[in-house]
């Protein structure tokens, strides 16, 4: 389990690609004590996190997987807030202000990669998490009854 | 000297209240007047305050986050800056409950107007059939209203939709991508208007492009909506500040109005309102009274004053506002460019769309993005947070939003009334909408006549991103008590006269017959600006 500290550093580098100032780290921690610490974790929710937290990669994949499929849990939550944060901070705001250098034709075939390997993380965290998310429904609804 | 109670200090409750002071009527004007925190570094861009400011995120995002918009809040592409939530804070004394409406009230000095987008549009002879006056009636009072507040914008093909009137300044420097998108409407403008009946020009709106007093032209600092520092964009305060410089002003905040008294002849002798403070009732008396408290909240007034009074449950039907959609778009020749942050952040471009029944005139406004809070923008993208980004940044220069206005036609079944408990003193105002039959088949027709239009102006819209708002987030309410020629029961005159009170006036949106497409807070203004000269 990561600190918060070393958690808002992993997604902050996982969004931007850099570590956060002092400021944002501070933040991130206020907001938690504010917004994010209400928030209802279901056992799925918290095992995402867990597996979004364990390595970059894992960060990639739980963020396109909740990008189409679990929009409120807690990880996607965390790292809206962290965006917000860092749209909000210099210099970390810069990173939404200017565009890739990249000739026209260049840059529409880095974005149309982006979206294709977005596609592939997708699949690979569908194969992964739709299994355990329907163990954990059913396991929610078996203990309901 | 005659006297003169109003309600509320919004763009029509201001305006009435210059206009009846400067003929030397006793003015006092009871209000909530919630008020908000002076703009930190007027000199300073909005991308220079997140450098510049100590604690950036607390004062773009609130002390409390309360402006982050959160993952599942879909459709939302605005963040509301903290700075202006005083806007929509309430007394605990108003109590509302709402069905197919989603109702926004404000009891803030300067009312919704301190958070208006600016948008200055008089209305035409078509849209005024329903009113008992026409433009020829209302011109000198936009103009006059036009020469109070300062508007910018030009003659172009909206001319035949927007009447020109006088006082009509130069227009707002252009940003890039709305530079763009009008130069290729001059291109394709034969077809668009042919086909499909479309036509674009420049926003008139209530921003001074050169100094006015101790107004300065807009300095492009891209901060409209965070709460224009050099007073560039008018806001109802602003005029509320002229007031006061009246000895014959009484301004009275921190008062939340109940209801009136009357006697048997249905002559009102005083206005009750409860001191926030110590929550105390105080009486106002005067002659005449006024109510400018926005529809809803003037309809409140005026229904609990007949509960009060003659435990008469009334209900108002006619309620309107207009639908608004909003239209994300991308222009696909601005991918990849750069944007400057320091520019005008409203709407510079209006778009207008004519239809078989004039009053059926869909109006919209296009704001290119520049600055703003983007966190919202790019959840709503269709790809992981980090794709997100990356996507964002390359196409934020060519990014906008058309955000269209229907009009609404009074119809039996939206009303207002009021839900009293038995045994306790307050009561609560309950407002039912339900949309008219047909409004789907509008919607889809126009969404396909907005998809084609921005086509031809080389734009995109991104599937599954327009958002179809909720009744009431357009905030321009209107109806429940009209203009009637005959005198109804819970109706007015031409001059916004009670026909059950004859000491009462409505100059807000509560008196308008028909709610056309077009922004009404202009025609709110000039027309409580005619009941001022006309009926007193």
């Amino acid at each position: 389990m990561l600190s918060l500290e070393e958690e808002c550093e992993l997604f902050s580098y996982h969004l931007i690609g850099e570590k956060p100032t002092s400021y944002v780290l501070e933040k991130y921690a206020d907001a938690h004590k504010n917004i994010l610490g209400a928030v209802q974790v279901t056992s799925f929710d918290s095992l995402l996190l867990e597996i979004a937290t364990f390595h970059p990669v894992a960060t990639a994949a739980v963020d396109s997987y909740t990008a189409v499929f679990c929009n409120r849990a807690i990880f996607r939550q965390k790292i809206v807030v962290l965006l917000s944060i860092l749209e909000c901070s210099s210099p970390s705001y810069l990173h939404f202000e200017s565009p890739d250098p990249s000739s026209k034709a260049v840059l529409l075939i880095k974005m149309l990669a982006k979206i294709v390997f977005f596609g592939v993380r997708l699949l690979v965290s569908m194969v992964v998490l739709i299994p355990l998310q329907s163990m954990f429904k059913l396991r929610s609804i078996t203990k309901a009854r | 000297m005659s006297s003169v109670v109003i309600v509320g200090s919004g763009a029509s409750g201001v305006h009435f209240a210059l206009s009846v002071l400067r003929k030397g009527y006793e003015v006092t004007m009871l209000d909530v007047g919630f008020r908000g925190p002076e703009q930190p570094n007027p000199a300073d861009s909005l991308n220079e305050l997140k450098t510049k400011l100590a604690d950036p995120v607390a004062y773009f995002l609130g002390h409390h986050y309360e402006s982050v918009v959160r993952p599942g809040s879909k459709g939302e592409y605005y963040g509301f800056p903290p700075t202006k939530s005083f806007v929509f804070s309430q007394p605990t004394s108003f109590e509302l409950e709402a069905s197919g409406f989603a109702p926004l009230v404000s009891f803030s000095e300067g009312g919704l107007a301190e958070v208006w987008t600016g948008g200055v549009y008089p209305l035409n002879d078509e849209e005024l059939t329903a009113f008992p006056f026409g433009y020829s009636d209302l011109e000198r009072y936009y103009s006059e209203v036009a020469e109070r507040i300062g508007i910018s914008g030009t003659k172009d093909d909206l001319v035949r939709a927007f009447p020109v009137h006088e006082n009509l300044g130069q227009p707002l420097r252009l940003d890039e991508l709305s530079q763009e998108l009008l130069g290729r409407y001059e291109k394709h403008k034969r077809s668009l208007n042919d086909e499909l009946r479309c036509y674009l020009g420049r926003s008139r709106v209530a921003t001074l492009e050169s100094d006015m007093g101790d107004r300065k032209g807009c300095t492009y600092l891209g901060r409209c909506l965070w709460g224009c520092p050099t007073g560039s964009l008018y806001t109802p305060s602003i005029t509320l500040n002229q007031c006061r410089t009246f000895s014959n002003f009484h301004y009275v905040p921190n008062m939340y109005v109940s209801h009136f008294e009357f006697n048997s002849e249905n002559h009102i002798v005083s206005m009750v309102a409860e001191s926030l403070a110590d929550n105390t009732f105080h009486e106002f008396k005067a002659k005449k009274f006024v109510l400018a408290a926005g529809t809803l909240s003037s309809s409140k007034i005026y229904l609990d004053s007949i509960w009060r009074s003659r435990h008469e449950a009334v209900q108002l039907q006619g309620l309107m506002d207009n639908r608004q959609i909003l239209i994300p778009f991308v222009s696909m020749s601005r991918i990849g460019k750069s944007y400057d942050p320091e520019n005008y952040q409203y709407h510079q471009v209006a778009l207008g769309i004519e239809s078989q029944d004039s009053q059926e005139y869909i109006h919209g406004q296009i704001t290119t993005l520049k600055t703003a809070l983007v966190h919202p923008i790019i959840q709503n993208l269709p790809v992981d947070l980090r794709t997100a980004i990356s996507l964002f940044k390359n196409v934020r220069a060519g990014l906008g939003v058309v955000n269209l206005n229907l009009h609404d036609r009074r119809r039996e079944g939206n009303f207002v009334a009021l839900s009293v408990t038995a045994g306790e003193e307050r009561s609560k105002l309950v407002v039912h909408y339900s949309p008219a039959a047909g409004e789907r088949r509008i919607i889809r027709t126009t969404l396909r006549t907005v998809k084609k239009l921005l086509w031809k102006l080389g734009c995109l819209v991104p599937p599954g991103m327009t958002h179809v708002r909720p009744m009431g987030a357009s905030v321009h309410y209107a109806g429940t008590i009209p203009m009637s020629a005959e005198p109804r029961p819970h109706t007015s005159s031409a001059y916004g006269q009670s026909h059950d009170f004859e000491n009462l006036f409505f100059v807000d949106g509560t008196t308008f017959p028909f709610l056309p497409a077009k922004n009404l807070t202009f025609t709110l203004m000039a027309n409580a600006v005619r009941v001022a000269d006309t009926a007193f």
